[in-house]
């Protein structure tokens, strides 16, 4: 077989590897075939690339230099940030929050580990472990990684030297100049180098394409650049509206803490793509950004009429229903997830969770043990703290106590164990013991409120003994 | 991740170690059957057509029957198309498009003599040789001809080579053109649409030699596959196609009809029009092998396949619409999509519990573990981490001839750099060890700290323990860290052996062993060159006496009639150093065998009764003394302070009047001064030698106690701590007055035995005790609890004749953290008594300043 159709065919495989290799082989052969070096460059660029509308996070650097905010204490229900402070007053419900203090979702996402409003030396106070750990800068974490992972992977050297690349040149060759631009933005995460290879190419073709009006915008939302970022998707969504266009757009909305404006804009979008599944997804992220729960279950509800195998919408339902008293019907979506072949830590956790709170006490133990089978390292430490509660729902306060203390050794900053064991010893009479586990939780987690409550309450009960 | 998978209908293998391609299968029907045949090429050039009939009796499994054709092409197939490729003919043909040429073949039957069936055969009709790597064969009725299907070839450059059936028409270059992308051919408006190069969806038309796009559309994607079909009515076309992360489709005038975006990556897709409502319908397989039916936008229905297929299309193949997959290894497979869900069902758990009994008992030692994990102390954890820092080794060094002092060696081997390291010795009295402390400022590496023991010159004191303690502290990020290490001198610092007139003797105590008993110089090997026979020492019977004080003697013989040893001697705490001594090294003796039988029996429960209540009593009175005399020393000084200062009044006195009364006064005051603080010296000295005869005879009384069987040991040790035998000398408390409030409370909550026991007063901690006899009542009542004699408890159960108390009181556990914290505010409340007393004095002399100068 020739060897380049066998590379071609190779790439629609995905074997990338293969592929480089034969690539590689033709190149020394004949160094100059630019179909040959094209593919390889593809085959380079495939290899690391991830769908990176979802990948991007919003680092420290980023909200501390924040200079897009409009009002510093936005209106409750228009900013992300402010999502916290409306919560539960009117709800019945209420979510326990995630490490970072966003309230609990049914999936864990790149975007719920950013953090609610709050400042920056609470940010840097928040224990960095796995659950946690945020990148300073956002051009950092997760696209940094996949550059450097790339680098190690050729011996011989990278693949193209870019410092001596004649941008111009390139962005005139129409057939080389976008895989090159790919391969620059997703294997080199190279993002300056590539935005002066897109400033050249969009010129070149006169402002008319709108592919690299969205790589201009992509280039400037990740240097920080949300108003350029907007500008050119704006003007490439006046072109030719795409899902994947609405999606950058709305993300830079999102980073702008304008979650309405995002919202129009995906109302909007579903008047182009009806029943689009991924808008309808995050237009729920949205509502559940701002604990608007009830909308964001309509929409996941309505993600689930037109795609049923959609796993964050079951587990986002799940969530909701298990927090709204109805642990049997959450039971059942988390048992669907169970049937679609989903086997982790956490759907055991919550199945058992569920079964407990159903009261069909006979499969409670079996999912957790089967919980702690499966668990590693960060999800074992709230597997324990749930078994705990469940040996508070039982009466064993023993148990109860071994099992917060296995979660505490295995993650020290669990502050929510903290608080549960702290209020086991008090039962014990342990006063001081007591006051120093609220102290240690309430300074691990800031947001949560039981360690105050705790404090004050066993401050007060002390007062009043010593007084009567 | 789905809840069902396709259920298999017929499959088979096509060849071993040969690869297929994207465009390696075609249905088609090429003979108006009532089948589709099922063509497949391969790489390795080998061509197989197999047709499955529907025979309603039989298993649809693969028979070699199936299989109508298998032919060895030269070279390998890219794709295979069907058409009526021959002109003047209207059959359908089969063309094939190899790396470097196109081949047409016919397909036809030879109908069998005989029951083997009919026979099939492949004729090559024509061949177009190739300059070019083909990459695609297109095959259309291009330019509207009807009746007819021409041929395009798509090589990997761009190249385009159009036949008119067997004729070559021309040969064209597609533009922008760099990497191949699958193209198609729409015969409805005659339009090819591919991708070019800049990802652009081009439209081609075919009719003129150049290219000028009739319409384009901005994908922005790499192509994956695009196919189109036309709607039979509405004569409406839909094109899709299908890129990296969507899915899309046109009409045939460039307008988008929809677009999905997909949340998975796309391998190969198929699409087709619902035969009941005419409704566009995809078949979507990803890269994990799921397949995903779609009609337009909503999914249907997804399932699992059992392989991931490079080739997936539909075919009336026993049902009509049965799917066809083919993986790039060759497995052919025809599947339904079955109703019935295949749940997932978890790996299967190794659960150790089984039963509702088996968890019970589980359960229960888990409690029991839990519980046991909180008695014992934190401090063992605590331990473990200052071992991890701090290696102490404690050793004694054999010490030469002259046994005027003993070597003790502590080496300190640290982990990590420590600060401000503390080292203090402790012996017992007389022995003393010098220096007592060390403190090193920092300590890197591993260090060596000598200290000597000397015995002291107060030679009436025996040496209650052989006992060296090294305790090392330090601190660490503001945590105390404290480790103990304890080792034995030799006996042969202090004993001696010696000879006794048995007459002067007055105590005796038998101790029994379960086997024959060591003989005594196996135990005492080190006095081998000591006169150990000159002083009439044999293996039987052995006396000793201390170094230092030769009138205190003991001997120790093995008992004549029983297995035992024997200690007769005239002071208690020489037979308690024997005691113990030999006890030690019995054990370490045969501490190889088992362990119960090295162990000494004691029969007696309550011994030594008497001299424990004189140690007491003389205690207690000689501590009275002490105070007395102090409040006598108190009062005296203040008398003299009184009379120096009137002195002063006198001296600074302009009338000269006669000082000789005060002088006279002076000096008889500080006489008595001096005598008295001689005599609360002698006191002392005195003192400690009964605290040394108390701690022994204490000592031995618990040791005693320990070796018998029938008491329990847990509680004797509770009494032991109550009435702790070291430290008795301390300036802030002293041991009457703990030991009166420990045992209060022990006989008020463990050793409780009747409800007159919960009206025991607690003594006020500021009170100091004077009366030996209470205290002596205490402790006999508490040791006798805890021997349970005979004589206690017959005269109890006459008072309380309930029964059931005494099980009671062995299940109550005490809580000792309690008792500690009692022992702090006694002490915390002591000090601030004892804070200043001569600020006290002050105040008194102040306040009867006037009298007492009227009465000089």
């Amino acid at each position: 077989m020739d060897p380049f159709y066998e590379a071609c065919y190779l790439l629609r495989k995905r074997e990338f590897t293969r592929c480089i290799d034969i690539c590689t082989n033709l190149l020394q052969k004949n160094s100059l075939d630019q179909a040959v070096w094209v593919l390889k460059m593809r085959a380079l660029t495939m290899q690391v690339m991830v769908d990176d509308i979802e990948a991007e996070e919003e680092g420290i650097a980023d909200i501390f230099l924040d200079t897009d905010t409009i009002a510093i204490s936005a209106r409750p229900g228009t900013s992300l940030k402010t999502a916290n402070m409306n919560t539960t007053l009117g709800n019945v419900n209420h979510r326990p929050r995630s490490v970072s203090g966003r309230p609990l979702s049914g999936v864990v996402r790149p975007g719920s580990q950013a953090s609610s409003g709050e400042t920056l030396q609470q940010v840097l106070k928040t224990p960095r472990t796995a659950q946690s750990a945020r990148p300073v800068t956002s051009k950092s974490a997760r696209s940094l990684r996949l550059g450097t992972a790339s680098i190690v992977s050729q011996l011989d050297g990278p693949f193209i030297q870019i410092s001596r690349l004649n941008m111009t040149n390139y962005a005139a060759q129409k057939a080389v100049s976008k895989p090159l631009f790919e391969y620059i933005f997703y294997h080199e995460n190279d993002i300056r180098n590539a935005l002066d290879l897109a400033i050249e190419a969009t010129k070149i073709c006169e402002f008319k394409d709108i592919w690299w009006k969205i790589q201009l915008g992509k280039c400037y939302f990740l240097l920080g650049l949300n108003r350029d970022a907007e500008k050119q998707f704006k003007s490439a969504l006046k072109q030719q509206p795409s899902i994947q266009l609405y999606l950058r757009l709305a993300r830079v909305y999102i980073r702008l803490d304008q979650p309405i404006t995002a919202f129009d804009l995906f109302t909007d979008a579903l008047k182009h793509f009806p029943n689009e599944v991924t808008i309808m997804t995050e237009m729920a992220r949205i509502f559940e950004g701002l604990n608007n729960l009830p909308m964001s279950v309509k929409y996941y509800k309505e993600i689930l009429q037109e795609d049923a195998t959609n796993m964050e919408a079951i587990a986002c339902i799940g969530v909701h229903h298990f927090y709204s008293d109805q642990p049997d019907i959450g039971l059942r979506f988390y048992q669907r997830l169970l049937q679609m072949g989903l086997y982790n830590a956490e759907l055991f956790n919550n199945l058992g969770l569920c079964c407990f709170f159903a009261q069909q006490y006979d499969m409670v133990m079996i999912c957790f043990e089967r919980a702690l089978s499966l668990a590693i390292n960060e999800n074992a430490a709230d597997v324990w703290y749930n078994i705990a509660h469940i040996a508070i729902g039982i009466g064993d306060f023993d148990i109860a106590e071994q099992c917060l203390r296995l979660a505490l050794s295995i993650d020290s900053t669990h502050a929510t164990s903290f608080n549960n064991l702290g209020c086991i010893i008090y039962s014990r009479g342990h006063i001081q013991q007591a006051c120093s586990y609220f102290d240690s939780s309430s300074a691990l987690a800031p947001y949560l409120f039981e360690p105050y409550y705790n404090r004050a309450f066993v401050s007060h009960e002390v007062c009043y003994n010593s007084f009567n | 991740m789905s809840l069902y998978n396709t259920l298999d209908i017929w499959s088979t293998r096509c060849g071993e170690d040969e690869s297929f391609g994207f465009d390696s299968l075609i249905i088609s029907n090429l003979n108006e059957n009532s089948h589709d045949l099922i063509i497949v090429g391969s790489f390795q050039g080998l061509l197989r057509i197999y047709q499955v009939i529907n025979n309603e009796n039989e298993q649809y499994n693969f028979k070699p029957s199936d299989l109508l054709l298998e032919i060895q092409l030269p070279g390998s197939i890219v794709q295979i198309v069907t058409g009526k490729l021959i002109s003047g003919s209207r059959d359908s043909h089969i063309g094939v498009a190899l790396s470097a040429s196109i081949n047409v073949y016919s397909f036809s039957s030879i109908p069998g003599s005989t029951e083997h069936g009919n026979q099939f055969e492949l004729k090559l009709i024509y061949e177009h040789p190739l300059q070019h790597i083909n990459y695609q064969l297109i095959i259309g009725p291009f330019g509207g001809i009807k009746g007819r299907d021409f041929l395009c070839a798509v090589a990997v450059d761009g190249t385009l080579t159009f036949f008119e059936q067997e004729s070559f028409i021309f040969q064209t270059h597609l533009p922008t053109f760099l990497l191949p992308s699958p193209i198609v051919y729409v015969a409805e408006s005659d339009l090819f649409v591919t991708l070019s190069a800049n990802w652009y969806q081009d439209l081609v038309n075919t009719t003129k030699k150049k290219f000028s796009p009739t319409w384009t559309h901005n994908l922005g994607e790499n192509l994956i596959g695009i196919q189109k079909i036309k709607h039979p009515l509405q004569k409406e076309v839909f094109i899709v196609a299908l890129s990296e992360y969507n899915v899309t489709c046109f009409g045939d005038n460039g307008c988008v009809k929809f677009t999905k975006r997909l949340q998975y990556i796309p391998i190969c897709f198929y699409i087709y029009l619902n035969e009941s409502n005419n409704n566009l319908m995809i078949l979507i397989a990803s890269d994990c092998g799921t397949l995903f039916v779609y009609e337009r936008m909503t999914l249907l229905w997804s399932a699992k396949l059992p392989f991931v297929p490079v080739c997936i299309s539909r075919a009336k193949i026993i049902v009509s619409g049965s799917l066809v997959i083919l993986s790039d290894k060759g497995d052919l497979k025809c599947c339904y999509l079955g109703t019935k869900p295949s749940l997932f069902i978890a790996p299967t758990f190794n659960n150790s519990i089984s039963t509702d009994k088996n968890t019970k008992v589980k359960l229960e030692t888990l409690q029991e573990e839990i519980k046991n994990l909180k008695k014992k102390n934190l401090d063992s954890l605590t331990l473990e981490i200052t071992e991890q820092e701090l290696m102490v080794m404690l050793k004694v060094v054999p010490f030469d001839k002259s046994l005027k002092q003993c070597q003790v060696v502590v080496e300190l081997v640290p982990s990590c750099p420590l600060t401000n390291v503390h080292v203090v010795f402790k012996v017992a009295v007389p022995l003393c060890i010098n220096p007592k402390t060390f403190i090193l400022s920092s300590l890197c590496e591993k260090s060596l700290l000598d200290a000597y023991i000397t015995i002291n010159e107060n030679k009436n004191i025996v040496v209650s323990s052989l006992n060296v303690t090294a305790v090392v502290t330090y601190m660490v990020n503001n945590i105390p860290r404290v480790i103990r290490k304890q080792t034995n001198i030799s006996s042969r610092f202090v004993l001696l052996p010696c000879i006794v007139s048995e007459d002067k003797c007055r105590f005796k105590i038998c101790v029994r062993t379960h086997k024959v008993p060591a003989l005594l110089t196996t135990l005492f090997q080190e006095y081998k060159d000591d006169k150990w026979l000159e002083n009439t020492c044999s293996d039987e019977t052995a006396s000793f006496c201390l170094r230092y004080n030769s009138d205190k003697k003991c001997t120790v013989s093995l008992m004549k009639s029983e297995y035992g040893y024997e200690f007769i001697g005239n002071s208690i705490p020489l037979i308690q150093l024997l005691l113990t001594q030999i006890t030690y090294k019995y054990k370490s003796l045969k501490s190889s065998s088992d362990k119960n039988q090295n162990k000494f029996f004691f029969d007696c429960k309550f011994v030594l009764r008497e001299e424990l209540i004189k140690a007491v009593t003389s205690h207690v009175v000689t501590r009275n003394e002490i105070n007395n005399l102090l409040i006598f020393l108190e009062k005296l000084s203040a008398q003299y302070r009184l009379i120096q200062r009137r002195l002063l009044v006198k001296l600074k006195d302009k009338v000269f009047s006669n000082i000789s009364a005060i002088q006279m006064l002076y000096h008889d005051t500080y006489e008595k001064i001096i005598e008295t603080i001689r005599s609360v010296e002698e006191k002392q000295t005195n003192l400690i030698e009964l605290s040394s005869e108390l701690q022994s005879i204490l000592d031995i009384t618990f040791d005693l106690m320990l070796l018998n069987s029938a008491i329990s040991s847990e509680k004797v040790s509770l009494l032991r701590n109550a009435m702790s035998s070291t430290d008795l000398n301390t300036d802030v408390q002293g041991w009457e007055e703990r030991t009166n409030a420990n045992l209060i409370h022990l006989l008020r909550t463990t050793l409780s035995n009747n409800d007159r026991d919960q009206h025991r007063i607690i003594s006020q901690p500021n009170e100091m005790i004077t009366n030996p006899v209470s205290l002596e009542n205490l402790i006999i009542t508490a040791i006798e609890r805890v021997t349970g004699d005979k004589y206690a408890k017959s005269e109890l159960n006459r008072i309380t004749p309930i029964l059931e108390d005494d099980e009671f009181d062995e299940n109550q556990i005490t809580n000792p953290k309690c008792k500690f914290f009692k022992h702090e505010k006694l002490l915390s409340k002591r000090q601030t008594y004892d804070d200043d007393p001569t600020h006290i004095a002050d105040k008194f002399i102040d306040n009867g300043s006037s009298d007492d100068l009227y009465d000089i």
